[in-house]
């Protein structure tokens, strides 16, 4: 359930008072999304509890930070990421990179890779993607994020956004397609 | 077949037009495309495939999950921040002189009032002798809105959150940094450092204990950009 902007001033307010019930709230209303973000980037669950915790915390340290210059989701998790990111910064990646080269095909191949995609595959090749693809795959297509939104929570300019995710269609494309032809 | 420009522009509008946030003008010019590249069909199909098998994979997690966590860090801070402002050093500072002061004749009541205002003045001037002393140092991080583009790499940091400002600006001042925007509404600080230093500056607020986050933009930005 996303609360418009006037909502969550109301709350932010009552934050700010100290009222336990207003963060219990904002936390009812966007715990999930924080979980499912941070599960994805970091593919831990109790680390991703952690940083829904976290991210919650400086809400309720910092509750006038929001200035509604964008949705309050949009901003909650651009915070998580920077949570996420404190909490990776000491481990190394553990996925291997996909080839994105797109071998020749006929167009029908994608019909053929919709009908038998699931979503174990997609979780699958999801997984072997770099963490900034898996995570602009994550706000476009599991968020319903615009561009604008995306490159707000991944701090990069709109192209790099565009460009990130062909990039990452590309290969996860190329991975489900191998997973189809083991089978 | 589309040509080159055409499918370019199909291949990056094609995610937005699936998630249902593209404006009308690309909706019409997706669709415009669809209706005479029929062939294009597959793709639009495996791109909504693709998301409803994300959309599936909605992580468990329980209603309130860790807000209990939360709601011990809460306390348990509002108890820690008590527990600072009544630490037994100043209690006993205080202490200690309002004891005197009453020795000298005053009235324990007066004393304590006379001994806090005592402290005060220490404190003020305390602080302004500090501030004359680093002011001439800090005089180049004034926060100033040029509107001037700072060009090559810069360096996005966010602070803990109870890191103080002076020790922000004690952090810039050791890694010759330039304050180019920040802090937004996430808290990042936008610095800029020469290019040759950047590695060097990065590993330093690594090391730095105030420092929560430090990555490297290697976009150009305007000084007074938000950051966040």
């Amino acid at each position: 359930m996303e609360l418009n902007n006037e909502e969550v001033f109301e709350l932010l307010k009552a934050v700010g008072k100290g009222s336990e019930d207003a963060i219990r709230k904002l936390y009812d209303a966007y715990s999930r999304r924080i979980y499912a973000f941070a599960l994805n980037r970091i593919r831990d669950a109790s680390l991703a509890e952690e940083i829904v915790v976290d991210t919650m915390h400086e809400v309720w340290k910092h509750p006038d930070r929001f200035r509604g210059e964008s949705k309050f989701s949009t901003w909650l998790l651009g915070v998580a990421r920077y949570k996420v990111l404190t909490a990776l910064r000491a481990s190394k990646p553990e996925h291997e990179e996909l080839d994105d080269q797109m071998p020749s095909d006929g167009e029908t191949a994608f019909d053929v890779l919709a009908q038998k995609q699931r979503r174990e595959g997609v979780q699958h090749c999801m997984g072997k993607l770099s963490d900034e693809h898996r995570e602009c795959m994550h706000l476009v297509f599991y968020e319903g994020y615009t561009l604008k939104e995306v490159a707000e929570v991944q701090s990069v300019p709109e192209n790099t956004v565009k460009t990130r995710l062909f990039h990452a269609r590309q290969k996860i494309r190329n991975c489900l397609r191998l997973l189809l032809e083991r089978e | 077949m589309m040509n080159q420009e055409t499918r370019q522009r199909f291949d990056e509008l094609l995610p937005w037009y699936v998630n249902g946030t593209l404006d009308e003008d690309g909706r019409r010019w997706i669709e415009c495309q669809l209706e005479a590249h029929p062939e294009c069909r597959g793709e639009l199909t495996w791109t909504e495939s693709l998301q409803t098998r994300m959309r599936e994979s909605k992580p468990a997690f329980a209603d309130g999950q860790g807000f209990d966590k939360l709601i011990a860090r809460i306390r348990h801070g509002q108890e820690h921040s008590m527990v600072r402002k009544t630490s037994p050093e100043r209690r006993g500072a205080l202490a200690k002189l309002t004891d005197w002061l009453a020795g000298i004749g005053l009235t324990p009541a007066l004393a304590g009032a006379a001994a806090v205002v005592a402290v005060q003045f220490g404190v003020i001037a305390l602080l302004v002798n500090q501030q004359g002393e680093l002011e001439s140092e800090f005089d180049r991080f004034r926060s100033v809105n040029t509107g001037e583009v700072v060009t090559g790499p810069a360096l996005e940091v966010v602070f803990k959150s109870d890191a103080l400002e002076r020790e922000i600006r004690e952090t810039l001042v050791r890694i010759g940094g330039t304050l180019a925007g920040g802090p937004g509404q996430l808290g990042i600080y936008l610095v800029y450092v020469p290019e040759n230093e950047i590695d060097v500056a990065k590993a330093m607020l690594e090391g730095n204990p105030i420092v929560e986050v430090v990555t490297v933009s290697r976009a150009s930005r305007a000084h007074g950009a938000s950051g966040g």
